[in-house]
């Protein structure tokens, strides 16, 4: 049970990080980090690591999630 | 060419650097010299060398309190950098993004962050002043508040919130985290031992432990309204003034 867990965490870890990478959409990359950021929260409370937990989902999930966003807020978008 | 080469540099790089990751021993092996000395050292006599319940404070303050320091100057130093390019972030009120958004934050959120703020603020206390005996500590409890403040500064509008935490408040705020390790580290000094040594000059060895104690708290306090000061200050600094030419705004 707990390893199926662990595997589905995993999977999904990979998945968000490779989306955050290579979308081209800035706010759906942005998006991708902050749900990184949780799942990364969710498995270090499952290796027992209650301080890296909190440091992880506040400082990442909330604050460099909202610092990414008022950067893109800031910009303009061309095609070309 | 220059690609070839490029890819030709970095892919010995890496194989390089795989090599020399191969040669270290298995992570988590019990005859590692880290499981050997140090980790049994930490964990045995960490609550009385430390004087923390929580190893992880203990080693952040007082095994590595060094380390630690210098996070928190880096810390002021990013700070300086923010403020150098994007300004100190005292705006006029009502010159926002924020103020000036075009759709406005409908009552159930605005009246949900006002109830939530308190707690979240309260949670952030408990969450800096428990740092040495529960999970949390300095870091973890500022950059809580910071984000209580980010969120109120969403909903409630860039005014309410920034007459709350005027520029003259966070930048007292913001230099108490470097210089709370100092005047510790100076103490220490003064009552003959190493600096940043958490004893008192003067006082017998009972009350020793209540005074280290009392120093690891003002030390966990100072970190943690610095990193509070410091992320309020970065976000006000990224919300100037509208730019002119603002229609076309990316997604």
């Amino acid at each position: 049970m707990l390893q199926s867990l662990n595997i589905v965490l995993l999977i999904l870890l990979v998945v968000t990080a490779l989306t955050a990478c290579l979308h081209r959409n800035l706010l759906v990359a942005v998006i991708m980090l902050s749900a990184f950021s949780l799942i990364m929260g969710a498995m270090w409370v499952m290796l027992r690591a209650p301080d890296l937990a909190l440091a992880e989902v506040v400082a990442i999930g909330v604050i460099t999630t909202t610092f990414f966003i008022a950067s893109i807020f800031r910009t303009q978008r061309r095609e070309e | 060419m220059k690609r070839v080469l490029a890819i030709l540099f970095v892919s010995a790089l890496a194989a390089l650097l795989l090599y020399a990751a191969a040669l270290l021993p298995p992570m988590g092996d019990a005859d590692n010299p880290t499981n050997q000395h140090i980790a049994p050292r930490y964990l045995e006599r960490g609550p009385e060398e430390a004087g923390t319940h929580n190893i992880v404070a203990g080693v952040l303050l007082n095994y590595r309190g060094y380390d630690t320091m210098a996070e928190v100057a880096v810390l002021s130093a990013a700070l300086a950098g923010v403020f150098a390019v994007l300004g100190k972030g005292r705006t006029r009120i009502g010159s926002t993004f924020i103020d000036g958004a075009r759709v406005e934050f409908s009552i159930v959120s605005r009246i949900a962050v006002i109830l939530l703020v308190s707690f979240i603020m309260l949670l952030s206390i408990q969450v800096i002043l428990q740092g040495t005996n529960l999970p949390g500590g300095g870091f973890q409890g500022g950059a809580a508040i910071g984000a209580g403040v980010m969120i109120s500064t969403l909903a409630l509008g860039f005014g309410r919130t920034q007459h709350r935490v005027p520029y003259s408040l966070r930048a007292i705020l913001e230099s108490t985290g470097i210089l709370a390790f100092f005047v510790v580290g100076t103490i220490g000094v003064v009552s003959g031992a190493n600096f940043l040594t958490y004893t008192l000059p003067g006082i017998n060895e009972q009350a020793q432990a209540i005074a280290r104690t009392t120093m690891l708290i003002v030390v966990e306090i100072g970190i943690g309204v610095m990193v509070g000061a410091v992320a309020t200050s970065v976000f006000f600094a990224l919300l100037r003034e509208k730019e002119a030419h603002d229609v076309d705004r990316a997604a």
